[in-house]
């Protein structure tokens, strides 16, 4: 595949300005509220439209945008079933967590999930243990997209494996230490925008290329009538791998840690129900037209040096230069979005979860914004030192950390914030029943465990199961501590 | 009805609608896509069109009622 040349370059680095200056402004625009709640939630100020883009460029990663088309140009239509869970994704997320998280959050003055946890059930233990989980599993995430990223620049401008994983390091932890969460969520709002335009101007070029959806059903048929079907090639997608992502799509996504933050900074309910509309449209603009360019990509770029190459080989094809640059900066803002957000909810683990609410002594604002920083800094070189060289291992937890966190959190999240009579030990039995339940079923079956049924699914039940039995037999909370969250 | 009450209420609406998105979307898809020849509609395979295009927008307009209509606001501290 050949590179777009000084057009991307130029783009690339224009890209890189708006950013850097997004994250100027935003750090002029903090409030003088407490240093952890700016830092960390942005001083619960987000209003509908940035509070939307930041959620949608969080949850799009690297691999919406570099595996997704991928799996459409190998596997056909079939993969817009596989993606067809993604029609209830704002629904789910924010009726069923959404707007509860944010209300408790405001109520109790938490400011991260292991904050929420550990003050429901008074218990400092869930507290540093889901703040240890979210360090570990979120920090090999973020080696994956540190990976997809170079990947990107390797090809797209020449520039070498090394020195792209330094670059997106040292991009990403600069405008997140400098500017905390308000960044954060304002550049990845600019990046939202730049993922969207850039698909649809990619789509609009290629069905134009291709001359419309008559030559691909042709195109398609005539390397394989299983690029068709719901199935696709091989058996990709047997119905209860569609029903399984149905499940994994809606409510992985409602579980991660890192979109529970967004929630915990919205401004007010409003807010709230706007970003939620805006969300669902922007992902019925966005992830059918992600697959239909890897589909069109099958039959005007059949062949790939590389199964990840989909995407940029059928802009390139398809794209004149001027704006192929443009186009290119959708997975790199898809990415550098979701490196961002990780890299502070793994920061805030550190500094507020791990070190500041166990320390007897309170911290000063100072001491708060430095050890912030440092920390930031420390987890970003710590991605990097990983992706340089991954362990063999990085892809187990790349998978695990996807829906594996989902399954550990959510039913006890749910629980936490919905059934008064759910305690500290349903909460642990709920964390440990899901993690466990996942990791050994993905480690004896692979992503196709009982019934043909993903890992995930099962895992769901089981920690829910787990989080019912821990709390029926053991005691009930005080009703003090449950006032706060249920009233009286 | 308490904050509580009604944002339970939200929630077991939004599990509610994603069975109705589950059973519509996948049976539908396997339903039409399992008869060969697949059958084309402007060039995209029918079970994409009656399956997956067509429940998006239907349920795109039951996420607008949701979000903008059904789901409560206020401040928080409403009882």
């Amino acid at each position: 595949m050949t590179s777009a040349g000084p057009a991307v370059w130029i783009s690339f680095v224009g890209y890189l300005i708006v950013t850097f200056g997004l994250a100027w402004a935003a750090r002029r625009k903090a409030s003088a509220g407490p240093f952890f709640e700016e830092f960390f939630v942005g001083g619960r100020q987000l209003g509908p439209w940035v509070l939307g883009l930041t959620w949608i460029a969080t949850s799009a990663s690297g691999g919406s945008f570099i595996g997704t088309p991928s799996l459409a140009h190998a596997n056909g239509w079939s993969v817009m079933l596989w993606i067809s869970g993604y029609i209830v994704v704002a629904t789910v997320g924010f009726g069923l967590l959404g707007k509860r998280i944010a209300d408790v959050g405001r109520r109790t003055g938490a400011l991260t999930l292991p904050d929420l946890l550990r003050d429901r059930f008074a218990s400092p233990a869930i507290g540093a243990l889901s703040a240890l989980a979210i360090v570990v599993l979120h920090v090999s995430y973020m080696v994956a997209q540190y990976i997809a990223g170079a990947r990107v620049m390797e090809v797209l401008l020449g520039v070498p494996y090394e020195w792209g994983i330094v670059g997106f390091a040292l991009t990403v932890g600069i405008y997140t230490s400098y500017g905390g969460f308000r960044a954060v969520a304002w550049t990845d709002a600019f990046q939202a925008i730049v993922m969207l335009f850039g698909v649809l101007i990619a789509l609009g070029f290629a069905l134009d290329k291709v001359g419309g959806f008559g030559p691909v059903w042709e195109g398609l048929a005539a390397q394989s009538a299983d690029l068709l079907t719901p199935e696709g090639p091989e058996a990709f997608l047997p119905w209860q791998t569609a029903l399984s992502f149905f499940v994994i799509w809606p409510f992985a996504n409602a579980g991660q840690p890192a979109l529970i933050a967004r929630f915990l900074a919205c401004r007010d309910r409003r807010s709230l129900k706007r970003a939620a509309f805006l969300i669902g449209l922007y992902i019925l603009l966005l992830y059918p037209a992600v697959i239909m360019i890897g589909i069109i990509g099958r039959v005007l770029v059949p062949e790939l040096e590389a199964a990840d190459h989909a995407m940029p080989a059928t802009i390139l094809a398809c794209t004149p230069p001027v704006l192929a640059g443009l186009v290119l900066a959708a997975p790199m803002a898809a990415i550098m979005s979701t490196l961002s957000s990780f890299l502070l909810v793994s920061s805030s683990a550190v500094v507020r979860d791990l070190y500041q609410r166990n320390r007897s002594a309170p911290l000063n604002e100072n001491s708060a914004r430095a050890l912030t920083q440092l920390s930031t800094f420390a987890i970003a070189a710590i991605g990097l030192l990983f992706a340089l060289d991954p362990p063999q291992f990085l892809q187990y937890i790349v998978v695990f950390s996807g829906t594996g966190l989902a399954a550990t959190f959510l039913c006890p999240t749910l629980l936490a914030v919905y059934w008064p009579r759910m305690n500290k030990v349903g909460c642990l039995a709920g964390m440990l029943g899901g993690f466990c339940s996942f990791g050994l079923q993905y480690a004896a079956f692979g992503t196709q465990s009982f019934g043909g049924f993903d890992p995930f699914v099962w895992s769901l039940g089981v920690s829910g199961i787990g989080a019912a039995a821990g709390s029926l037999m053991s005691s009930k909370d005080p009703a003090a501590l449950l006032e706060p969250y249920f009233g009286s | 009805m308490t904050p509580y009450r009604r944002e339970r209420l939200e929630a077991l609406v939004a599990v509610a609608i994603w069975v109705a998105a589950v059973l519509t979307t996948v049976g539908i898809s396997i339903w039409l896509g399992s008869a060969r020849p697949v059958e084309s509609v402007g060039g995209v395979p029918s079970w994409v069109v009656f399956g997956i295009f067509a429940p998006w927008l239907a349920f795109f307009a039951v996420h607008v009622w949701y979000t903008l209509f059904f789901m409560a606001d206020g401040d928080s501290d409403e009882k």
